[in-house]
């Protein structure tokens, strides 16, 4: 006997993103979590499309509101990550490029979340 | 899931685009309305400090004429003003030299062109509504992929759990996505349109 190890174990981190299936999970916890959100998004879009800047501000302003799409953000924008991770992952096939999609990608996700958080909460909390 | 992604960051894009000339436009003829009403002197003395800092030149410019419209305005108009005021400037812009020179571009040339504001205004106008337009139909472009994805999503889920594999059932269910999607997306703006002013 020449390998000693299991053949789960010998594959094991030889797919391309050389991890387990944490973020496959967290993929699937966000996305449960996204459809009653981005249901409430959909709704709050179209009941306040022509309203006027005052009433969606206060809308937004309503902690009803402000929370989901909170979560929403944070969710949708963790989703957004490993979804666009997992493209990257298995179509970027060059080592260098990968890394710096990889990371640019987390920067990008990183942005987008904060700003809609910091968007969210100064219309909340100055309301 | 591909298709429906990209199409999800383009309308993305393209809706933070055109939210940003709207919000533009609107400051503007919110600007204006300001304007029209503001005293003869607070007129006067925007017209003057667009004229003498014009040599200065750069956002400051700018940044001086706006900072005298509303200086003037706080102090001159009528209380119900408040109404019209939609926090453009003081909430929103941050003061970096880009943005305020977007933003108040359009009351910079309201000011300083004096004479010729009534045609300046209907044009405004006009591209705030075809701003309008472009917005709404963004918006349902957004919804339809936002729907789409969800669909998506739930066939996933049903892969998740083991079922919907044969081909049948896989053929069926991306048909379903598809079509669904669109139907539903023209459900909801239909019943959003029906509902209008109940909410």
């Amino acid at each position: 006997m020449k390998d000693m190890r299991s053949p789960l174990n010998r594959v094991r981190g030889l797919g391309s993103a050389k991890t387990g299936t944490r973020d496959f999970w967290i993929q699937r916890l966000t996305a449960a979590a996204n459809v009653p959100l981005a249901l409430f998004l959909i709704a709050l879009l179209v009941a306040l499309t022509g309203a006027d800047y005052a009433t969606v501000r206060s809308y937004l302003g309503n902690p009803l509101v402000a929370i989901p799409m909170l979560l929403l953000v944070l969710s949708g924008t963790w989703h957004m990550r490993i979804g666009m991770q997992v493209i990257l992952e298995d179509y970027v096939h060059n080592e260098g490029p990968k890394v710096v999609s990889l990371a640019l990608n987390n920067f990008l996700s990183a942005v987008v979340a904060i700003a809609g958080v910091y968007a969210i909460l100064k219309i909340g909390i100055r309301s | 899931m591909l298709t429906s992604n990209a199409i999800m960051s383009i309308s993305n894009v393209l809706y933070i685009y055109s939210e940003g000339c709207v919000q533009t436009l609107k400051s503007a003829s919110c600007r204006i309305a300001r304007t029209d009403r503001l005293s003869e002197r607070a007129l006067k003395l925007t017209q003057e400090t667009a004229t003498s800092s014009r040599f200065r030149g750069g956002w400051r410019t700018t940044n001086v004429n706006r900072s005298t419209i509303e200086a003037e305005t706080t102090f001159s108009a009528p209380r119900d003003l408040s109404t019209l005021d939609d926090h453009d400037d003081v909430d929103r812009a941050p003061d970096d030299g880009r943005g305020a020179l977007f933003r108040n571009a359009p009351s910079y040339l309201v000011a300083d062109i004096g004479g010729g504001r009534p045609e300046i205004l209907s044009s405004i106008r006009s591209l705030h509504y075809f701003a309008a337009r472009r917005i709404r139909s963004v918006l349902f472009c957004f919804t339809w992929a936002l729907i789409h994805h969800l669909l998506g999503g739930l066939r996933h889920f049903a892969w998740d759990i083991g079922r919907g594999f044969d081909l049948r059932s896989a053929n069926l269910m991306a048909r379903a996505t598809l079509i669904g999607s669109v139907i539903l997306t023209i459900l909801v703006w239909a019943v959003g349109i029906w509902m209008r002013g109940a909410l």
